[in-house]
């Protein structure tokens, strides 16, 4: 996929068959309003139907909405992102926010989270894309893995990230984690040789 | 009833959603993230369904753990995973944190799922400690559309 294309539309499946039934004026009679009452009563899905179909609908616009916001938003830093790993970030989001998969409970990511990783992405330049998963209550978490080295980024809003990681430095074991102001985030990654996980090439580790 | 507590060497079994799966940046699935370890606002306890409690090898144990979940009201999507941990290995991580947390991991029936487990005392806000678990004791994953139904 290329630019900003949302692949989904958004048919209301509860006014389907209910436009044709109008409401009468108010000087219909007692025949008139039950016969309304009864083609109401048909064009309405049955409750079993309607019971999913209200649940899932309501989801599908959620995922719908905060995947056009992610996609508009990184419209706006498009000139950052190369085309072709612009346009695969749009398919890992396309996956991430699968309606088919994804958790009823989970609030759908924020753009405040998103907005706090397309500023990560263009602040950090990496030459690979993170992996993307979700915490439930909103955050998107962006990782980065090579063999046991594993980079966890949680994008929270406002430009705060929190980061964990684990990796092997000269043959020793380490981890480290922390809450970071985005702007410190290249900083305090620094001392892990991030490159490790942002560069394209197989890490190879010294020594 | 008395609580049943489960024996150190067994096993717990957790439903880890398609989110909170490591993947790498083609999607595909490598391991677990600490965030499948974590307490919504509304949950005392964590979740699990207890491997032991059924019969045959390991494997037979964590795919039959896998059918109740499913089995269960939960409801269960087709790219999500199952993530096991040994339950010594997840009650000595958790003691060994610095905040150390003496978790009970209790059988609680429930009526959807015979086998289910409540990890009780289990942390909030300790995110190094999930991550943690989540590259070590409880790591072990299996798809759910690798296990048959």
């Amino acid at each position: 996929m290329d630019a900003i294309q949302i692949q989904k539309l958004r048919p209301d499946a509860g006014a389907i068959g209910r436009t044709s039934v109008s409401f009468p004026s108010t000087g219909t009679s007692i025949t008139s309003q039950f016969i309304k009452q009864k083609l109401d009563d048909l064009a309405a899905p049955t409750p079993s139907f309607s019971g999913i179909r209200i649940a899932e609908r309501g989801l599908d616009e959620e995922l719908y909405d905060a995947l056009a916001a992610f996609k508009i938003r990184t419209a706006a830093v498009s000139m950052h992102l190369d085309r072709n790993w612009r346009a695969r970030l749009f398919g890992q989001l396309d996956s991430l926010l699968a309606l088919s998969d994804w958790e009823v409970e989970d609030a759908p990511p924020t753009i405040d989270s998103y907005s706090t990783f397309l500023r990560m992405l263009t602040l950090l330049r990496p030459q690979r894309r993170p992996g993307l998963g979700a915490a439930s209550h909103g955050s998107l978490i962006a990782t980065w893995t090579v063999g046991d080295d594993r980079l966890t980024i949680e994008c929270l809003p406002k430009d705060i990230v929190r980061w964990q990681l684990s990796a092997t430095i000269d043959g020793e074991r380490e981890r480290a984690a922390a809450e970071t102001p985005l702007p410190r985030l290249a900083a305090v990654l620094r001392p892990y040789d991030p490159g490790r996980w942002f560069q394209n090439a197989q890490h190879v580790p010294a020594g | 009833m008395p609580s049943t507590y489960l024996p150190a060497e067994d096993h717990v079994v957790r439903y880890v959603p398609w989110a909170r799966l490591r993947k790498d940046e083609d999607d595909n699935v490598i391991g677990v993230l600490g965030a499948a370890f974590r307490l919504r606002d509304d949950e005392d306890y964590l979740s699990a369904t207890w491997a032991e409690y059924f019969a045959g090898s390991h494997a037979d144990r964590v795919a039959a753990a896998v059918r109740a979940v499913r089995a269960s009201k939960l409801k269960v999507t087709p790219r999500s995973g199952f993530a096991t941990g040994n339950v010594n290995g997840i009650k000595e991580a958790c003691l060994a944190d610095k905040g150390r947390h003496k978790i009970r991991i209790v059988h609680e029936r429930a009526d959807d799922n015979e086998a289910h487990t409540a990890l009780r005392g289990w942390p909030r806000d300790n995110e190094d400690l999930l991550n943690l678990l989540a590259d070590g004791v409880w790591s072990s994953y299996v798809l759910n559309k690798d296990i048959e139904l």
